[in-house]
């Protein structure tokens, strides 16, 4: 088991003993190694979230000017899904703001996504299975805001 | 739209989110009571606005927190499938549930984080033992900037974590705050994950829970986007002004007065749920 990092449960015998290091690594080598093997993943949830929060700002902000430029009122209450696209179409302030809004709730929904689709790549099934019931949990609240 | 009331909004959410930075809570937790007892924003818009606040700050915070290696991705899934199912079913009760019945949980809950603050225990990080077993493959290292060190751990007592998970997710869920409150205490005090791990983990938790809440609560009208944007704007200017402030000033005097305001916002709150208003509020 000398130099084995890819551990299923327990570590490497010896992993701790730093005076064989040559033998087997130590236990922060081992975990260490374990996230550095994530890093893809890593990667790819800050860019997600990075774009995310990018997009979603620059349509905040320009949702935001055009409601000055026009004198446009904000609306009370954010549209059903169905009445946005419309109201973006037809170049109101409050659709891209609406647009903003769920855009900015919508990016924690795709990292999910980017983390499971990463598990699996890896080829951590049980990880991936876990981000997917994430997805499925958040399912039903998507739900109840699609149905609105 | 009126600006006055919307730039009210958006200065307290900032001063909300420099205090919440400070005492390492995010700053969620005000949000509803002050928008309450203060504005007169109707809770249900408040609970909605500060859940698309704690979705914008964890979007924001847990993009650094990834960068340092902070945040335990496989912790956060396992927990997160709880954590979810909790506040969806949390958020269901929310949106309908007696305002006065969440005036005494939101106090009940501030009134908690403001002893657990004050008390402010936190688990030394110990380094796993050469032969622990780790089935669940959640173990995990980063390197600490402060020390320069590998810091190397494996999450203990996972059912428990998965239970408080599951109650963090229903408050959160209810609230619309964050959770990180009751999260990153049960992280570092119970399943012995060192503090940096576990607020990087709660950080990136946090607004995947934030978003069953609010579309809950966009699904039944509650999103008010002229309480949301203001929020929203304050929220993410605060926070990157209480992360700058946190590094540079000595903030350990400020955190008692913080604490204070937290005691005395819970309390309002339970005086709230009796139909009791303190001077000032409205």
């Amino acid at each position: 088991m000398s130099g084995e990092r890819r551990d299923p449960g327990g570590l490497p015998a010896g992993a701790a003993d730093e005076s064989d290091a040559g033998a087997a690594p130590s236990v922060p080598d081992v975990f260490d190694h374990r996230t550095a093997e994530l890093a893809p993943l890593y990667a790819a949830a800050t860019a997600t979230l990075t774009w995310g929060f990018r997009l979603a700002a620059v349509l905040l902000a320009a949702g935001l000017v055009l409601a000055v430029v026009r004198q446009e009122p904000l609306g009370r209450e954010a549209e059903p899904l169905g009445d946005i696209l419309p109201a973006v179409l037809d170049g109101k302030a409050a659709g891209l703001v609406d647009v903003a809004i769920l855009w900015l709730v919508a990016t924690p929904v795709a990292v999910v996504l980017v983390v499971a689709v990463g598990f699996a790549r890896l080829g951590d099934r049980r990880y991936a299975a876990l981000s997917l019931l994430v997805l499925a949990v958040l399912g039903v609240s998507i739900a109840l805001a699609l149905t609105r | 739209m009126d600006i006055t009331r919307s730039v009210e909004l958006g200065v307290v959410s900032a001063a909300a989110a420099v205090v919440g930075s400070m005492l390492g809570l995010g700053g969620g937790v005000f949000l509803v009571p002050i928008f309450t007892l203060f504005f007169e924003v109707e809770q249900k818009v408040a609970i909605g606005a500060s859940a698309v606040a704690v979705v914008t700050n964890s979007v924001v915070g847990s993009s650094v927190h990834l960068r340092s290696r902070f945040t335990n991705l496989r912790l956060a899934m396992l927990l997160q499938t709880v954590t979810a199912a909790g506040a969806t079913v949390g958020a269901v009760i929310g949106v309908y549930a007696n305002p006065r019945v969440l005036y005494a949980i939101f106090g009940a809950v501030l009134v908690y984080a403001a002893v657990s603050m004050a008390a402010r225990r936190q688990a030394a990080p110990t380094a796993p033992a050469p032969d622990v077993r780790d089935p669940l493959r959640l173990g995990a290292a980063y390197r600490d900037p402060a020390t320069g060190q590998t810091v190397a751990y494996v999450p203990d007592r996972v059912g428990f974590g998965l239970g408080i998970s599951g109650v963090a997710g229903a408050l959160s869920g209810m609230l619309g705050i964050g959770g990180g409150a009751i999260q990153v205490p049960a992280m570092n005090l119970l399943m012995r994950v060192p503090v940096k791990a576990a607020a990087g983990t709660s950080s990136f938790m946090v607004g995947i829970t934030a978003v069953a809440t609010a579309l809950v609560f966009y699904s039944r009208g509650e999103i008010d986007p002229t309480v949301v944007v203001p929020a929203v704007i304050g929220i993410f200017a605060g926070s990157q002004l209480g992360s700058r402030l946190t590094r540079r000033v000595r903030t350990q005097r400020l955190v008692v007065v913080f604490v204070l305001i937290l005691f005395y916002l819970g309390v309002s709150l339970l005086l709230r749920a009796v139909d009791v208003t303190l001077p000032g509020q409205r």
